[in-house]
């Protein structure tokens, strides 16, 4: 009864549906943490780990660590270190800054991670 | 005669229509699977049948009264969403009729083909009203789709060789 041009819509709806999902998982967020220093704004993206290290005013320097699409501050110079106390910042909207540097880093991304409309 | 013909036409719609409407409230008496949004498509199975047998225009007006019922019973919302999607399975079913007729794929082909752009489209719609995030539901609905999909064209692949002979046999009497 059934013929073996039945079988292609099936194959190819479910491999559609396997790449999407498994594109969907390979590219979580697309989020990148904005740092805004003196100099101007560059955007660091959450989703690859890495290390910077940037020099603010009065040459203090910050490091930042993107680990498992959270950006935390791990070293700064200034004294307060409020930046390094900070918890890790992963969602859209989160901040973290350094007064003393002049840095401050907020992350942005899809308008979903934001907060909803009641939260803010 | 050419009056005659309209006359059945309409009739044949009225008739696949009240069985789309029915099995749409058919399918709502059944307890929900468990995956939000994923039905059976029970009135897929009025629809196609009407493009089968009554032609492209039939079937359209069917499909047009289906989206009709949801619009009034259910709302805006609703009645959006099934427009888009049952543009999309109509449009996919008249794709794939040719290779129908030509016997080279049978309804299970078809249902599962309409069943997919029924899902992926009216998550397109719904993603137009929503956010774009609503896309993200796309695979889980297709792999239902494909299922679903299935059994609708299994049951229309036991009725059509029984319906159409006695359709052509009313047909002629009249």
């Amino acid at each position: 009864m059934l013929k073996w041009l039945d079988l292609v819509p099936v194959v190819l709806i479910l491999a559609v549906a396997v790449l999407w999902f498994w594109w969907q998982f390979s590219a979580p967020a697309g989020a990148v943490a904005v740092v805004t220093t003196d100099d101007g704004q560059r955007a660091i993206p959450l989703s690859q780990n890495a290390t910077t290290t940037l020099v603010g005013r009065d040459g203090l320097t910050l490091t930042l660590v993107v680990k498992d699409g959270e950006l935390s501050v791990t070293q700064a110079d200034c004294p307060d270190q409020l930046c390094v106390h900070t918890a890790p910042v992963s969602k859209a909207g989160d901040t973290v800054a350094c007064v003393p540097a002049g840095i401050a880093v907020t992350v942005e991304g899809d308008a979903d991670e934001a907060p909803d409309a009641v939260a803010r | 005669m050419k009056t005659n013909a309209i006359s059945k036409t309409v009739a044949l719609v009225g008739i696949m229509a009240a069985m789309a409407t029915a099995l749409a409230f058919l399918e709502s008496l059944l307890p929900p699977v468990g995956i939000p949004g994923a039905r059976l498509g029970l009135a897929n199975i009025a629809v196609t049948a009407a493009l089968v047998l009554i032609g492209v225009g039939g079937g359209t007006a069917t499909a047009a009264v289906k989206v009709l019922f949801v619009l009034l019973t259910r709302g805006v919302t609703a009645g959006f969403l099934s427009l888009c999607g049952t543009t999309a399975a109509v449009a996919i079913t008249l794709l794939l009729m040719p290779l129908y007729r030509k016997q080279t794929m049978t309804f299970v082909g078809i249902c599962v083909s309409a069943s997919a752009m029924h899902s992926l489209f009216q998550l397109l719609g719904a993603s137009v009203l929503l956010t774009a995030s609503v896309m993200s539901y796309t695979p889980l609905m297709l792999i239902v789709s494909v299922p679903t999909g299935i059994l609708t064209g299994v049951i229309l692949n036991g009725i059509m060789p029984r319906l159409t002979p006695a359709l052509r046999r009313s047909v002629e009497k009249g």
